[in-house]
């Protein structure tokens, strides 16, 4: 059970034929998915069910970047998202140092409501929060979708960051406060270097959930410069034509740097999504 | 048309960044102030002073309605009035440090949660929509669109305990294997053997993949007739079918294991999202689980092998226990995110050839509102499906005392 | 100009509520001075960076054509990328002959384009101008976010059965630019030499080329959609509304012409067997050019890609005559319309008359047909030699000619909704025609007082 036990040789053959199956799983649409944007022709369902077609190429790649403002899209995405992410981290940080070490009237209540907003239903806040961002002129404009994002994606980073500044022992900065540090200091130089890992799954949340979202964006964006890919990846299925190739060959070109981050990031990921709940 | 902007949108996110910035100094600046005068005699009469200049200024130059510019206008009098009798210079670092994200948070749910009471009594939909707009006045109706969103179905209308129920088996189906296997995986991750980081890393990929992506890959392996999943269901009952031709035996067929139709079949087509979910939400489980199974200190299983406890003993009493901590937090997470998902039952269900038979409540909220323009009625109905989750949790995290801090209570 | 005012305004504030607490407290009042000063930059800077935002963004077309005299029009459309490349042509064209006109066009995939107009209508950010479909013109003239048209372009010149197609209450609610978005009947010369003139006859070449093994099919089309449905629906006698002279509509979905078009769709799959267990669009569109289906039905905006994929091996033909009734398969023929938003500036009318005639006028209605690849929908067009010789557009208005206008009340589009899941379950098996039309009359009667209630 625990990784000190030593691993018999039936075992191990049992635990890689496991993970293998599981990984055939998680594999599969991923397979698919390049194999219709090998496909020439914009095929979604073919009854060929080779991985790859007969007649591959890779035209849906040189089109979506030669004929569509694809490269636009994976900008905009890029600049929204990492932009999101690092205003996301921030407050959430600063909440949640405030949450973590200070009583103060309010907090329990502050916590709940935090929690609470995690249950209204997504498709509630569309609408109100379009005439707001609209009443003071962002509607229409990166800054108000990455306002709607950043805010909305708070109420988690700040329980996990919360959780997490739980476990680290609060007399390093205590320490630090004795040798003249201020509060901010304390916050910024000691517990903040101290808690990297949950601050990489607090941006690494931000991130997918800014990189993926596509209701908000279609609410508060109207203008086709500003689009991103989810928005373009959608228009691509058309109306009744579908440009299914473009899709999927999309699909991949955007899948990529997000696989990359996720590899990245997953040494972090262990030890950031404890939650703060167990002391090892 | 392909040229790709670069600057100018660059640019944006610059000024964005400065606005933002401008906006936390500012409200911190002015919390700080009134920290460092509160005590001072004049402090009310000059609070008063600002209000009324920031009201007039509102109105007046920047052309701001009457009644925004006065409660704009009252907030620094009423903040000062909050500092003098109730704050009295207390709590100053948490408040500073926590008042830009509480700020943000309270402006994008509080009033979207006041609007859609309001909405939620008020008679907005297609007909009214027009009026609303060009006089912004609505009817009332009380509690019409309440007793509205409860009504029973019937044999066209899908009733909302109907939904309910499908919403609650959908929570549990997804939440359970998600945990289940979640955890499987995770255990015979934590073994020593070899490529554990490959494995790790493949089996994270339905998380990092776009789920828009990930879902419409799904949905088209769904199609009956050039979908995988279907080819390999009749691929396994051949494997263990006996015979051939009229005298065929296939006993998984017995057991409804055999194609379907998951496109137009409303009982395939939900346990075709189903499957599509969990596979999307298994890793996440499975990272939490594992987070939970490496801190788990390594002499409590030193103490209990001594002991000579078996494996399962071991897991039991020692694994189990020491998981539940972070488990239970994420499976309450877990839960109010499956409860609340739009985005894959929609994708599953409300493109061409979609069914209605497999919606659940949010993703039912969402059509009415967006695709019918019942405004007032899907604010009700929003109203009442956040109760019912504001129950359930609350039920969960009093019983499993989640709230209880760990860290300083 | 103002942030100056403001700066002003604030500081004046700044100095009267600091201004008595000097002499008690020296330190302190210029610490809360530098603090109030900093409020001022920061708010400052807050004027600056957001009114440079307003200078930038064009959205404020009305103030500036008052200033400047160049007026803004937004264009909010659905096309697929190939038509806006026409369209974008087009308004290039246009604004080349009206230089203080602009025109910004945006496209919204599906359904967006409606929810979209709705969503920003509330907030008063919609597009002066949509260009859709018929099927939103009852939904947004219920809501009263557009207008008849009548006013900014001379009607005489659109065939009357275009300008049929978005009539409510005697008014034309969009300006017709394309007419057709009907379905006809393709097939692959590879496969069959020539199209059948009856459904007995489809059916009986249909079977020669279905071999489910090999995932051939005499026949595929998108089964479980209403649309396809009401050809048949139209042969047998019926229609899912009649509109009554004074425009309004009733729904008559509980009729023998529905149940006996269920029947029918429903045996082509379970009783002929030409047709495949489960197939959608998509399905139907990749079988037809796998050459693996001998015929498909489907509509005019597929016409030039299955040229381009299947050349000279594509036959068009006008749906058949339906054998039991006699009567051709009636396709519902609407097209494409330019809907003005309710609430246009005063100062945009001018140049949105302007743009409407140039769209309607004889070149554009004729590169309806030679770029669009549709049917004009004004006269002159329609009777220009450079229309009537093209090989290409004929088929078309054949096909279109035993068609019969959809209509564009809002009932249509409750019949729709109705509609589709249940036809959906009678294609199933779960549900007999016979039971099927009472549930879809009484859910499209609920669906419609859901959108009043």
């Amino acid at each position: 059970m625990s990784s000190l036990e030593k691993v018999s040789r039936k075992q191990s053959i049992l635990t890689h034929a496991f993970l293998w199956v599981a990984c055939l799983v998680a594999l599969f649409p991923v397979s698919r998915i390049i194999t219709i944007s090998l496909r020439p022709g914009n095929r979604l369902l073919s009854s060929d069910m080779s991985l790859i077609p007969s007649d591959a190429s890779l035209d849906s790649y040189v089109k979506i970047i030669t004929e569509k403002p694809f490269l636009q899209w994976l900008y905009n995405s890029m600049l929204i998202t990492v932009s999101t992410s690092l205003i996301g981290v921030c407050l959430a940080a600063t909440a949640a140092y405030a949450f973590a070490r200070y009583k103060f009237p309010g907090r329990k209540s502050g916590l709940l409501f935090l929690m609470t907003t995690q249950m209204v239903p997504g498709a509630m806040l569309l609408l109100p929060i379009y005439l707001v961002l609209t009443k003071i002129g962002l509607n229409n404009t990166y800054t108000g979708l990455v306002v709607a994002y950043s805010v909305t994606t708070l109420p988690f980073s700040i329980w996990i960051l919360k959780g997490y500044f739980d476990t680290v022992p609060k007399s390093l900065e205590e320490a630090a406060r004795i040798d003249g540090c201020t509060e901010f200091g304390a916050f910024y130089r000691i517990l903040l270097p101290l808690s990297k890992p949950s601050l990489a799954i607090v941006f690494l949340f931000n991130f997918t959930q800014a990189w993926n979202e596509y209701l908000v964006a279609s609410t508060i964006l109207q203008d086709s410069r500003l689009r991103t890919w989810p928005l373009g990846l959608y228009e691509l299925q058309g109306n009744f034509n579908s440009e299914w190739g473009l899709f999927a060959a999309g699909s991949v070109l955007i899948s990529v740097p997000v696989i990359l981050l996720f590899l990245y990031s997953s040494k972090y990921m262990i030890s950031g999504l404890t939650l703060g709940g167990v002391k090892g | 048309m392909t040229g790709v902007s670069l600057l100018p949108a660059l640019l944006e996110i610059v000024r964005l960044l400065l606005l933002v910035a401008a906006a936390v100094a500012l409200l911190v600046g002015f919390l700080w102030a009134n920290y460092k005068t509160w005590r001072s005699e004049y402090y009310l009469a000059g609070a008063g002073l600002i209000s009324f200049v920031l009201g007039v200024e509102l109105h007046l130059v920047l052309g701001a309605g009457l009644n925004a510019s006065v409660a704009v206008g009252l907030l620094p009098i009423i903040v000062a009035l909050v500092f003098r009798f109730l704050i009295r210079g207390r709590w100053m670092v948490p408040f500073l440090f926590a008042a830009p994200a509480t700020v943000g948070v309270a402006l994008l749910f509080l009033y979207p949660l006041a609007f859609e009471i309001f909405l939620s009594f008020h008679r907005l939909n297609l007909e009214t929509l027009g009026d609303w707009i060009r006089q912004g006045s609505l009817d009332f109706t009380g509690i019409e669109n309440f007793i509205q969103v409860l009504q029973v179905g019937s044999q066209t209308k899908e009733s909302f305990w109907l939904v309910t129920a499908r919403t609650f088996a959908w929570t549990g189906i997804n939440l359970v294997f998600h945990v289940l296997l979640g955890l499987i995986l995770a255990l015979f991750l934590n073994q020593k053997v070899k490529g554990v980081g490959v494995y790790r890393t493949i089996l994270m990929l339905p998380w990092a993949i776009p789920q828009l992506i990930a879902v419409l890959a799904w949905r088209g392996e769904f199609h009956s007739a050039y979908g995988y999943v279907n080819h390999l269901i009749q691929i396994v009952n051949d494997v263990f079918s006996f015979g051939t031709g009229e005298g065929r035996l296939a006993p998984l067929e017995w057991v409804g294991f055999k194609p379907q139709e998951w496109w137009t079949d409303p009982h395939a087509l939900f346990a075709s999202i189903c499957i599509v979910n969990i596979w999307l939400g298994i890793p996440f489980m499975m990272m939490v689980s594992l987070s939970g199974l490496q801190s788990i200190s390594k002499s409590y299983y030193e103490a209990a092998s001594l002991d000579g406890a078996s494996a399962w003993q071991r897991f039991k009493h020692i694994t189990l226990p020491l998981l539940k901590p972070v488990m239970v937090p994420s499976m309450i997470l877990g839960m109010i995110w499956t409860f609340n998902n739009v985005n894959v039952v929609y994708l599953m269900t409300a493109q061409r050839g979609g069914s209605e038979g497999a919606d659940i409540l949010v993703s039912d909220l969402y059509k009415q509102a967006f695709v019918y323009n019942r405004y007032s009625f899907s604010a009700a109905y929003a109203i009442v499906i956040f109760a019912i989750l504001l129950v359930l949790t609350a039920v969960w995290m009093k019983s499993s005392r989640m709230t209880e801090d760990p860290g300083r209570g | 100009m103002f942030s100056k005012t403001l700066g002003a305004a604030a500081l004046h504030s700044a100095a009267s509520s600091s201004g008595p607490a000097a002499p008690s407290n020296g330190g302190k009042s210029k610490i809360v001075m530098a603090i109030v000063a900093a409020a001022v930059v920061g708010l400052v800077t807050l004027q600056v960076l957001t009114s440079k935002k307003g200078g930038s963004s064009t959205e404020n077309a009305g103030a500036s054509s008052a200033a400047g005299g160049a007026v803004e029009l937004t264009l909010w459309d659905q096309e697929e990328s190939e038509n806006t490349k026409v369209m974008d042509d087009w308004i290039t064209r246009f604004t080349a002959q009206h230089p203080n006109i602009r025109i910004v066009r945006q496209t919204y995939p599906n359904e967006d384009l409606r929810t979209k107009f709705t969503t920003a209508a509330t907030a008063g950010q919609a597009a002066e101008m949509v260009w859709g479909p018929n099927d939103i013109a009852g939904v947004f003239a219920t809501a009263k976010l557009i207008q008849p048209v009548e006013s900014f372009v001379d009607l005489s010149k659109f065939t009357p059965a275009a300008a049929e197609t978005v009539m409510l209450k005697g008014k034309v609610m969009g300006m017709p630019t394309t007419y057709g978005n009907h379905l006809m009947l393709f097939f692959n010369k590879n496969l069959v030499t020539e199209a059948p003139a009856t459904t007995d006859a489809l059916i009986a070449a249909a079977r020669q080329h279905t071999k489910p093994s090999e995932n051939r099919y005499g026949l595929v089309f998108f089964q479980n959609e209403p649309f396809w449905l009401v050809p048949f629906v139209g042969a047998y006698g019926g229609w899912p509304l009649r509109v009554e002279t004074d425009g309004t509509a009733q729904l008559e979905l509980n009729s023998d012409a529905v149940k006996n078009a269920l029947t029918f769709v429903h045996n082509l799959k379970s009783v002929e067997k030409i047709i495949p267990n489960e197939c959608d669009y998509d399905c139907a569109k990749g079988l037809f050019l796998e050459g693996k289906a001998a015929f498909t039905i489907n509509g005019d905006w597929s016409v030039k890609e299955y040229q381009s994929k299947l050349g000279d091996k594509l036959g068009i033909a006008p749906l058949p005559v339906l054998s039991a009734t006699g009567r051709p398969l009636t396709p519902m023929v609407s097209g494409r319309y330019v809907f003005v938003n309710a609430q246009v500036a005063e100062s945009k009318r001018e140049a949105l008359s302007q743009f409407l005639n140039f769209l309607s006028s004889r070149e554009i209605q004729i590169e309806v047909a030679e770029r669009l690849g549709r049917i004009p929908s004004t006269s002159e067009a329609l009777n220009d030699p450079r229309v009537v010789g093209l090989a290409s557009i004929q088929p078309l208005i054949q096909a279109a000619a035993n068609g019969k206008p959809m209509p564009a009340q809002t009932e249509m589009r409750a019949a729709w909704d109705a509609m589709r899941p249940v036809q959906q379950k009678v294609m199933s098996g779960d549900l007999t025609p016979e039971a099927a039309v009472g549930i879809m009359q009484q859910s499209a009667l609920e669906k419609l007082a859901s959108l009043k209630k």
